[in-house]
């Protein structure tokens, strides 16, 4: 369970978040700008808060008064940003397995179960938008981690394969059981996806509203 | 050794140096927040802009026998001034900035969202440096090493101020020219000028085909 108290100023926005992040799938929205992504970042260790703290379990991450800060690569957190974001110039399994965490048996399960086992050797950058994302949700979920950072996974796709992907990520999530943060500005998203929803209004993280899943 | 090949050797040993030492230090100012980058980025410009002859001229001073690093270098028989070494310190010292530059505009434009990823995997910045910044901006890097290459090759001012004209030793392509043209052989300079424009060409020609060949791979690939 992730607990952050915290503030992030920077000159062109002030982010303000307090609160728990629980398992099951959160859906943060918020219109552009208004600091979603400099949220999950924070929380992913590649924004430093300006004060505040941040903990996983029982671990401090950051705690600005002490001067404690965990970097990005010891957080051991899924991050999956917006766009294209797999390594274009490696294999599918290359990018899956590019963190030094999980083991062989881990990725093979990985590609069957993304359907990406004919795709092993194959240039990430050659994949669809819809498999490119599925290679970068096996690649965070092969790290083991303890948190899924997903920022608006499916921008980068068309409008008519995004139900299908959207349904596709979230059956995944839900069966490795990892608490997920999701990041839309597409309320659709909220319904479909979320167990709780978290609104982001200028730069004031509101969290608590609980969603219809469906 | 002929002026031609000695330029090549010369060349290719200041690329050398100039790939090795440029890609330390894009990789530290791309990663380093300090402020005074933009003066580093400045000063490590400077070649690129200043007059060839006042880099000699600086070069001259640093490893001059009658100055102190100069002085250690002579006493532990390094010394560079009037030998090819210091044809090819010279080279890279100008050909320095031309690499410098372009590879760090193409590590920039590498997408940081990526990088970002690989933090999170748990990667250290040199291994994301090598697996995922370099082969991302290899095109940059490439035509910053080509572009190096050639300006190291052309290499005049500098090069005769530190190392000297001495035939088979120091008397690279630009500077035979020089000396035939001074000695009324036109022939001779016109041959070399011939030689010099066109690998030149070959090798800038070759950047733009590559990126042509890249451009229509990834168009198939889409």
């Amino acid at each position: 369970m992730i607990t952050f108290s915290f503030t992030v100023a920077r000159p062109t926005i002030i982010v303000k978040a307090d609160g728990v992040l629980p398992s099951g799938i959160t859906v943060l929205t918020g219109q552009s700008g208004s600091g979603k992504s400099t949220f999950i970042k924070s929380i992913a260790g590649l924004v430093k808060p300006s004060t505040g703290i941040i903990r996983y379990d029982e671990t401090t991450w950051v705690d600005r008064d002490r001067k404690v800060w965990v970097p990005a690569q010891e957080r051991q957190v899924g991050y999956m940003p917006q766009g294209n974001i797999v390594f274009p110039h490696m294999s599918v399994e290359k990018n899956i397995t590019y963190s030094n965490r999980g083991t062989p048996k881990i990725c093979d399960e990985l590609l069957v179960r993304l359907g990406l086992e004919k795709y092993r050797h194959t240039k990430a950058g050659r994949l669809s938008g819809g498999e490119q994302q599925r290679v970068a949700l096996g690649r965070a979920l092969y790290s083991k981690p303890t948190v899924l950072l997903l920022d608006e996974p499916l921008s980068a796709l068309d409008w008519n394969l995004r139900k299908q992907v959207r349904q596709e990520l979230m059956d995944i999530i839900r069966e490795w059981d990892v608490p997920c943060l999701w990041v839309t500005h597409d309320e659709s998203d909220v319904a479909a996806v979320g167990d709780r929803h978290w609104i982001c209004e200028a730069g004031i993280i509101r969290t608590g509203c609980i969603c219809k899943h469906t | 050794m002929n002026p031609f090949w000695l330029s090549i050797g010369v060349a290719v040993i200041a690329l050398i140096i100039v790939i090795t030492i440029g890609l330390c230090v894009c990789f530290w100012m791309n990663r380093w927040r300090g402020n005074v980058i933009a003066l580093l980025d400045a000063i490590i410009t400077l070649p690129l802009v200043l007059p060839p002859v006042v880099v000699g001229f600086a070069l001259l001073m640093v490893f001059s026998p009658g100055y102190a690093f100069g002085g250690w270098l002579e006493k532990h028989n390094l010394g560079v001034v009037f030998s090819s070494a210091g044809a090819v310190i010279a080279s890279a010292v100008i050909s320095f900035p031309l690499f410098y530059q372009t590879v760090r505009s193409a590590l920039q434009s590498v997408d940081h969202n990526i990088e970002d990823v690989a933090r999170t995997l748990g990667a250290s910045e040199l291994r994301i440096f090598f697996t995922i910044s370099i082969p991302l901006a290899w095109k940059g890097i490439l035509t910053g090493s080509i572009l190096a290459f050639c300006r190291a090759m052309g290499e005049f001012g500098a090069t005769i101020l530190i190392a000297g004209n001495i035939p088979g030793l120091t008397r690279t392509m630009p500077l035979a020219i020089y000396s035939y043209v001074e000695a009324g052989q036109y022939m001779d300079a016109f041959e070399l000028v011939i030689y010099i424009c066109a690998l030149t060409l070959a090798l800038l020609s070759g950047i733009h085909l590559l990126t042509k060949a890249s451009m229509f791979r990834n168009i198939e690939r889409s």
